[in-house]
Formats: C-alpha cells, structure tokens, sequence
C-alpha cells in the first residue's frame, strides 16, 4: 500500500511542473507539440528511474559532502546514453528537444528526487518513486503539448485535427503561450483541488 | 449640492461661499443639553433638580470649566455618544427665558495693565474648550510661535467667520492685539479670504499681519492655515497627541473670548450656517446646547425620511440621527440633504485614475495608501506621510470609484497609532460598534442603491 | 434620543459626481469621430469588426466574471472601451475570429486574471492586439497595404510607414502631411483619423477624463526622437511631423497610453511615462521590423509603471513629533530636577 502511494503520488499531489513547480524551464521550453513533449518526457522517466535505483544503491557508499557531485555524475552519464540513444534512432526527436537532453543533467526534479527521495529510501521505493514522478511529468508535458500543438498548428502527434481552413493560432507555439497555457493550467488544477477539498 | 467644482485640466476646485446672511438671533429653547467629553456625573458639581445660573460653572472643583450657558434646572444627567461616535457626558437643562449672570462671574479689571498668566487664567474661567491649547501650562508646552486668527471657515457650506467679519470689522483689530498679549505669540495673523480683500483693508492691522487666502477648500482648515501662513505644525490639545506651535483660532472664537474678557461671561451662544438643497444659505444665532430640531423648525425645513442631517459640513462633518442633536461650541453649520441627494460609498476597487493624488492638499499618494490601508498593510502607510492627513475628505469627494477613502486613511493612522501603543492620556481609538444595533440605518456600503452604476435592463 | 429615519454615514457627504462609467462612456464619446471615419472609408466591414469587437470584449468580461463568481461589471464601459480601442487599432478587413481570440485573451489574460479593472498592468486592447500581431500565421491579416487593398477610399492606398520602412523619406515625399492630418491615409479602422483623434483626445483631457501630461509628453518624446534620427539620417528616417501624424501615434497618444490602470498616476511619472512611450515608439519603428512601433512602445512602458510610480514630489515631511508627555509627568519631572 505504501509502495502504490510511493508511485502514485506523482500522478497527482507532487505532479512535478504544476504542484512543485519544478523543472520549468523544459515544460516551457519543449513543449510546442505533444510529440516533443512525451520525447522529452520519456526521456526524463528512464534518466529518473535509473538515477534513482542508482543513487539509492550508493547512498551509503557516497560521503555527503560530495554527494550533489557524485548524483550529478550519475544523472549525467543516464542522460548521454539517452542522448546517443536518441540520436541514433529517434533523430526527429532529438534533433527538436536540442540543447534540453542535456539539459536533462541540472533538471532540478531529477536532482530533488535524489536528494529527497532516493538517498534516504531503499531501491525499490526509489524505483516506484522516480517511476511515478516520471510518468507524472510526462503527462503534464504531453498534455501541454497537446494543448499547445492543437491550437498553434492544428495538428496532434502531426496529424490534422482541426479543419482544414484553420488558420493556427501560433501565438501559443511561442513562448508567451508557453506561460499563458501553463498559467491556464496551472490555475485551473488548483480550482480543482480546491472543489475538491471543499 | 450648492458646492461648484470645476473639471478640466486642473483638478476640481471646492469654493468658499462668498455670500452675505444676516445672522438672526433665535430664542433660548426650552431645553438644551450641554455636553462634555469623557467624564461621569462624579465630575459635575450639580444634580439633578440643581437650579444653576447662565455662566455657572458645572464642574466640581478643579475638573472644569463646564459652564452653564442658560439660567434653569438640570433635568437630567446622562451619557451620550455623539455623532462623531465619542462618549460625551450629557446635561440637560429646562431653561428660563431670562438670564440670571452667575455673580461671581470675574471681569478682569484693567485690561491694558493686565498681565498675560491673568488674562489667561480669565480665559480659561470663561470655558473655553474649544481653545483649550492656548490656555496652556508654558512649563509643559513650548511657546506659542503663530497665532492665527481665521475668517475662513471649515467648510464650503459655512459662512460664519465671513459673516461676523463682515459685522464686525470693527472690533477684529482690538480682538488681534488683545488676543496676541493673551497668549504670548511671538507672531499673530489675520487670515482673510481673497473675497474679503476690501473689507480687510479697512481694519488696521497694528500687531498683525493679513495673509491672503484663496478662498478654496480645504484652505481654511486649521492644518492647513498653519502650513500656509504659520510656523507649519498646529498646536493641538494633548489629549491628541500632536504637539506644534501654531495655534489657529476662528475669528468667533477669537471675539467671543476678547468679549469674556471684558465682560466676564463665557460663550453663550454659536452662529451657525444653515443649508438645504434649495434656498440660501442662512445664519443663526444660537444659545450653545439648543437641538438642532429649533434650527430646522425656524427655517421650515424637515428633514426626509432616509436623507442626511449632517452638522459640520458637508466635507469633514457629521450626519446624525437625530434632530435633538445639541448645538455645541464647535458645530459651524447644519446641512438638509434630501434622500436624493444622499451620497453612498462602495465597496468597488481602486481603478488607479490618481485624482485623489491630484488633489490631495498634503500631496500624500492617496491611491496607495488607501489600497495599502484596504488590506490591512499599515507598516507601509508610515514612510508615505500618512500622519500628515488632514481628513479633508477631498479623495472621497473626487473618487470615481466611490471608494472611501477618507475612511481608509483614517483606517492606517489608527491602526498605526494602536500598534504604537499610545501612552495614557491620549485619545483612544473607539472601535465599540455601539451605534450599530440604535443606528436607524448604517449604510456604508450600499451597492444597490446606486442607481447609477448597476446595469440597466 | 428620539431617532429620525435619517441616513448615516460617515463624511464627506457629498461627491463631485464623477463615475467610473462616465469615464468610460466619455472615452466612448470621444471615440465615435473617429469611428465614424472609420465607417464613412470602409463601410460596412468596419462596422463589422467594431461591433465584434466590443460584443466579445464584453462578452469575455461577463463569461470570465461568472465563472469566477465575481459581480458582473460589463456595465461600467471599461470592456467596452478596450474593445473599441483594439478594433480601432485593426485594419477593415480583418477576420472576425481573429478579434474574438484577441479580445479574449486581452480581456483574460490581460485583465481578469490580475484582478480585473484597475489592476491590470498592461492595457487589455494593446494585449489583444500583440497576440495577433506575434501570431505568425495571422499577422499578415495586421498588413494594412495588403489588407486594405480591395477598398476605394480616394486617397493613397500605401500604409505610409510600410512605405517609409521600405524606400526611405523618398518614397513617402507623395504623401501631403495635410491628408495625413485629415485622415486621409491607410491605417487602423479609427487610428489613422488623425484630427478626429485629437479632437476626442483634447475634449478628454478637457473634461478632466485623462490627463494632459502623457499625451504632450508622449508627442513631445516622438517628435525630439525622431527629430534627433531624421537630423542624423534624412534619406532614411521620416520628418518629426510625419512620424507624429502617420501611424497610431495620435491613439496611441491619447487613447492607448492614458488608461489609468496602466499608466504612473504622479505627474513626473506621467511625463516620463509618455516620453519614453513616445520615445520608444520611433526606436521601434526605426530599428525594428514592424513599421509601426506604438502598440508594442506602450506594452513595454506599461511594465515600467510600478518603477515610475515612485518619482514622485517630495513627500512633507512627517511632523516633527516631540512624543508629548503629559503634564503631570514633566512637571514632577521638573520638580525633581530642581530640588
């Protein structure tokens, strides 16, 4: 039961992008079309999971005071197998996201499950937990993206959707949207919750 | 309104009356009250039942002065909570016709040889609250630097001071150089309305200088004069707080206590300007402590269900609920205002125009301090020179958006004062809501029935 | 005390009369001149996109203000002026979803979401009118020369800026600073009734409805800025008196610029406010790649305001509060200093 909270909870209470309102900088960043977004997002849940199992396996090997160096080392070497990974069979992918797979080392998610999470809990709770948040931050970059992609080209996953006269309104494929369909987001989850709670 | 504002590229200018009302002396009512603030029947040195005599002094020994204005018998003793929400201790009085003068009223003998501790202890005899910080302690008190004496009045519906300056031009002069050996002022000033220019070139100044003043409000509040032609602080009571060295006194004030000294006997009666929607404006003489139902009775005018009576202007004053509201030392004007005509604040939001910083006569940023007050930031409202409000209400007037300003800023400054935990003796902020549950209709906030603003069909 | 039915409240008493609604409908007012000019060149397709225009700023107010159950303020003009001012900035021929997606962001996002009248720092028509014009795919629709190009309007049809942008002060020698000055030029519904404008403008600032100071300094700083460029540079850059009167400088002047929420309220604030609008508007017409830079001047100056709200006249000094003692203490005090 503790394990199944471990992982869901990063569904919904700590959703990385809208609850704890970290990793900003991709979610704004790659998030012009759906497919970019889950990329990036399947990204992330490999880098995490696997950061995370590795950082739990080491967390009484590494001394503390070298430890954001030693989780960085870890993160970065997961992150360059994703880049070549998808350099070598997903290059449309790659070739979108850009600079953002390497910039997938200083993700402050990654490095705050780390250091919160998976130093201080065994492999499998870290596992579930990097699984969880992972998917959580994907579904939110997929679901912006979505968002994003339909009205600013009128396409998902590059396919037509809107009728073929539509113009797109590409103002929220620029980075304005970004913040304004994040804000939109963001306000409309934490009506949510508040009917709930009430 | 009878008020003329003029809009355009400056902001809206609020004029001093410039009419002349013949003052009609009314008739001493059957009964008046007297009231005085913040004591219990334990001060007084009377019952109920005492027979007491015009100029006789209420207080027990060393408590007052609380002088009687009319001959008669006190009804009855009680506590009453005035329109400005204060707790006054209230005397009523059945009055006879005549006047007996208490005879040991003291008149001070040789006026020119006088010395000014005795003219002052005269003065103080003759009870005058309302200048209580002349009659001042000059071991506590630093000197006088200013005096003013001013014909402006207080509000643009009130033309008292005017009004008597213009019967008595003659006796302003002795007034001023009686007034300024009285207390000692290093500095005294006669402040004429522009308007009055011709009148005041015929009295001969001697001791003082005349300032010109423009005619426009809130020119001839006592705050201001003291900026404009004085050593910049007023001089107030210490139960206010305030300690500056000018002191302003209207020019009624100013006679009626040259006249005490002459005569020996206090102030007994108020002029007063009475005003309604239609019609002139009108002055009356007044005994002190006469209802304002007498006032309102001479003049025929009955106020409407659901409109204002207000006493001290339109402005900075007070709207009562009640015509049985007494006339005191201090009321310069009784305002009608038809149902119509009456004015409701909202509860609507700062939309930032900045008129009420246009207008502000003590340049405060009014738009933030209200905003600041409005969400309970008073730590903020401190470096932004909330203390030197002068309560105009000159925002409220201007405010497209109806906001109550006046009462934000108000707000702050109590609010300020609370966290700064007042010494004892000054005055306490009141916050007891007892008018609430008598009020017949406390309508701060009343959206619905601004006609004007809710959407039409 | 026998209690009358009277009313109390607490002072003043009285009010000058001014409203929120008259300052609206006064806008309104002054803008109908230029409106109407609109009307006269371009008929019914301007009358079109007004009457869009308001309708969905108002109905976007509405929509917003229920689902966040706040009071409907519609009433109050101030929708209804932002949409008038966006449509006015438009060309004619202007899709109609386009001025609904831009009204709905400008009056959402722009307004509501920061709390609505009065607190919005950017003015909610000027935020409609950035989103389309960033809008790649549609802002070939905010081209006047190719939007306008269908219609008979007996003058010139070149958007004088565009013009300038391209062949230098050469190419816009053809155009008669007076036909500029009447109105008789390419532009915005309503933005290019330059005398129209001006009239509506200094019969606000008349009525004490804006300000004098923003829309002097905002002419000021165009003209002194692109005096400065066309000393440096004739062939090149336009004379001061045609940047002033092609364009929405006359709007952006008295009518973008001035709205209350986000402009400085101190008058030093103002006047440099308006400079720098006006400042920043022949730089952005000079350097950058849209012809017209008043919208985006005005967009950039709304953010400064906080900043320019603190210039301000020296504030009076608080009195200088000797903390009164009562008198009992200083005289014992004084007792026992002597003794």
């Amino acid at each position: 039961m503790k394990l199944l909270r471990t992982f869901t909870k990063g569904l919904w209470e700590e959703l990385p992008p809208f609850r704890l309102v970290l990793g900003l900088c991709p979610v704004l960043a790659v998030t012009k079309s759906a497919e970019t977004g889950l990329g990036m997002g399947l990204a992330v849940i490999f880098v995490l999971t696997c950061s995370n199992v590795l950082v739990s396996c080491l967390r009484n090997v590494i001394p503390r005071k070298v430890r954001i160096a030693s989780y960085i080392v870890i993160i970065a070497s997961f992150v360059v197998m994703v880049e070549l990974a998808s350099q070598a069979f997903f290059y449309k992918i790659y070739e979108s996201l850009g600079i953002f797979i390497p910039l997938i080392v200083v993700n402050c998610i990654i490095l705050g499950r780390a250091e919160a999470f998976a130093s201080r809990n065994g492999i499998i709770p870290s596992a579930l937990d990097g699984l969880g948040i992972g998917l959580g931050f994907t579904m939110s970059l997929t679901v912006l993206g979505a968002i994003r992609e339909i009205l600013g080209a009128g396409t998902l996953f590059g396919t037509q959707v809107m009728w073929s006269s539509f113009r797109p309104f590409t103002f929220m494929v620029e980075a304005p949207g970004a913040f304004i369909s994040l804000g939109v987001l963001l306000a409309l989850m934490n009506a949510f919750s508040k009917t709930q709670q009430s | 309104m009878g008020l003329r504002s003029f809009f355009g590229i400056l902001p809206p200018k609020l004029f001093y009356k410039d009419v002349s009302a013949p003052v009609e002396l009314l008739p001493v009512p059957e009964k008046i009250t007297l009231l005085w603030y913040r004591r219990t029947p334990s001060d007084l040195a009377v019952g109920v039942g005492t027979e007491v005599e015009t100029g006789q002094d209420l207080a027990r020994n060393g408590r007052g002065p609380f002088v009687s204005t009319v001959t008669g018998h006190v009804d009855e003793v009680n506590t009453f909570l005035g329109v400005d929400s204060r707790e006054y201790l209230a005397v009523q009085i059945s009055a006879d016709q005549k006047d007996n003068f208490d005879p040991s009223l003291p008149a001070v003998e040789d006026l020119s040889e006088a010395k000014p501790e005795t003219l002052r202890a005269s003065v103080n005899r003759a009870g005058f609250t309302a200048l209580k910080s002349i009659i001042r302690d000059p071991r506590v008190w630093p000197a006088i630097d200013a005096l003013i004496i001013s014909v402006l009045d207080l509000d643009p519906l009130s033309i008292v001071n005017q009004q008597i300056f213009r019967d008595n031009t003659d006796q302003v002069q002795a007034a001023v150089e009686l007034l300024a050996r009285t207390t000692e002022a290093s500095r005294c000033v006669l402040a004429v309305p522009d308007n009055l220019a011709g009148i005041a070139s015929k009295v001969s100044t001697g001791a003082a200088t005349v300032a010109m003043v423009p005619p426009v409000y809130p020119n001839g509040l006592p705050e201001i004069l003291a900026k404009n032609c004085g050593a910049g602080l007023l001089m107030k009571t210490y139960d206010t707080g305030f300690a500056g060295n000018t002191v302003v006194v209207s020019l009624e004030h100013a006679l009626a206590m040259v006249s005490s000294l002459q005569t020996g006997r206090p102030m007994l009666e108020k002029t007063v300007t009475f005003s309604s929607g239609k019609g002139e404006l009108q002055n009356f003489r007044v005994r002190i402590g006469t209802p304002v139902g007498e006032i309102l009775k001479r003049a025929s005018v009955n106020p409407q269900p659901k409109g204002k009576l207000i006493l001290n202007g339109t402005m900075r004053g007070y709207a009562c609920f009640s015509d049985e509201q007494p006339i005191t030392a201090t009321t310069e004007s009784v305002h009608v205002q038809e149902p119509s005509e009456v004015f409701f604040f909202q509860n609507t939001q700062c939309t930032n125009c900045g008129k009420c910083n246009a207008i502000c006569p003590v340049d405060l940023e009014v738009n933030l301090l209200g905003r600041l007050s409005e969400y309970g930031i008073y730590d903020k409202c401190r470096g932004l020179g909330i203390e030197n409000c002068v309560e105009c209400g000159l925002c409220g007037y201007v405010c497209p958006a109806s906001r109550p300003l006046v009462q934000f800023l108000t707000r702050a400054k109590q609010g300020l004062s609370e966290e700064a935990q007042e010494p004892a003796g000054m005055e306490e902020a009141l916050e007891c809501n007892a008018c609430g549950p008598v009020c017949p209709a406390i309508r701060l906030f009343d959206t619905e029935s601004d006609k004007e603003d809710s959407p039409k069909a | 005390m026998k209690a009358l039915d009277l009313t109390v409240s607490p002072a003043p008493h009285c009010h000058c009369g001014a409203r929120i609604t008259r300052v609206s409908y006064n806008i309104l007012l002054a803008l109908i001149p230029a409106m109407a000019m609109g009307f006269y060149y371009y008929g019914f397709d301007a009358l079109r996109v007004v009457a869009a225009s308001m309708g969905s700023a108002m109905l976007a107010e509405a929509a917003i203000q229920s689902i966040l159950r706040k009071p409907i303020t519609i009433a109050d003009g101030s929708a209804a002026v932002s949409g008038l001012l966006l449509a006015l900035i438009l060309p004619a021929s202007v899709p109609l979803y386009l001025v609904v997606v831009a009204n709905f962001v400008g009056i959402v996002v722009g307004k509501q979401c920061f709390g609505g009248l009065g607190a919005n720092p950017l003015n909610p028509a000027l935020v409609g009118w950035a989103v389309i014009r960033i809008t790649r795919a549609w802002a070939g629709y905010l081209d006047f020369d190719l939007a306008l190009v269908n219609y008979e309007t007996g003058f010139i049809l070149q958007y004088p800026l565009a013009v300038l942008k391209a062949q230098g002060s050469a190419g816009v020698a053809h155009f008669s600073l007076m036909d500029l000055f009447l109105g008789k030029q390419v532009g915005g519904i309503g933005s290019s009734a330059i005398i129209w404008l001006l009239l509506g403008g200094l019969y606000l600032v008349v009525r004490g409805v804006i300000r004098w100071e923003i829309p002097l300094s905002f002419l000021i700083g165009v003209a002194v800025i692109a005096g400065i460029f066309w000393l440096g540079d004739r062939t090149s850059y336009g004379s001061p008196i045609f940047n002033i009167l092609a364009g929405n400088v006359m709007i952006g002047a008295f009518f973008l610029s001035t709205d209350n929420a986000s402009s400085p309220v101190n008058q030093w604030g103002m006047l440099v406010f308006g400079f720098c609008c006006g400042a920043m508007t022949v730089v952005l017409r000079s350097w950058s790649i849209y012809p017209d830079g008043v919208v985006f001047a005005c967009l950039l100056m709304n953010l400064f305001v906080p900043l320019l709200d603190k210039i301000k006249k020296k504030q009076p000094l608080p009195p200088a509060l000797s903390p009164v003692t009562p008198p009992v203490m200083s005289k014992s005090a004084e007792e026992r200093s002597a003794s």
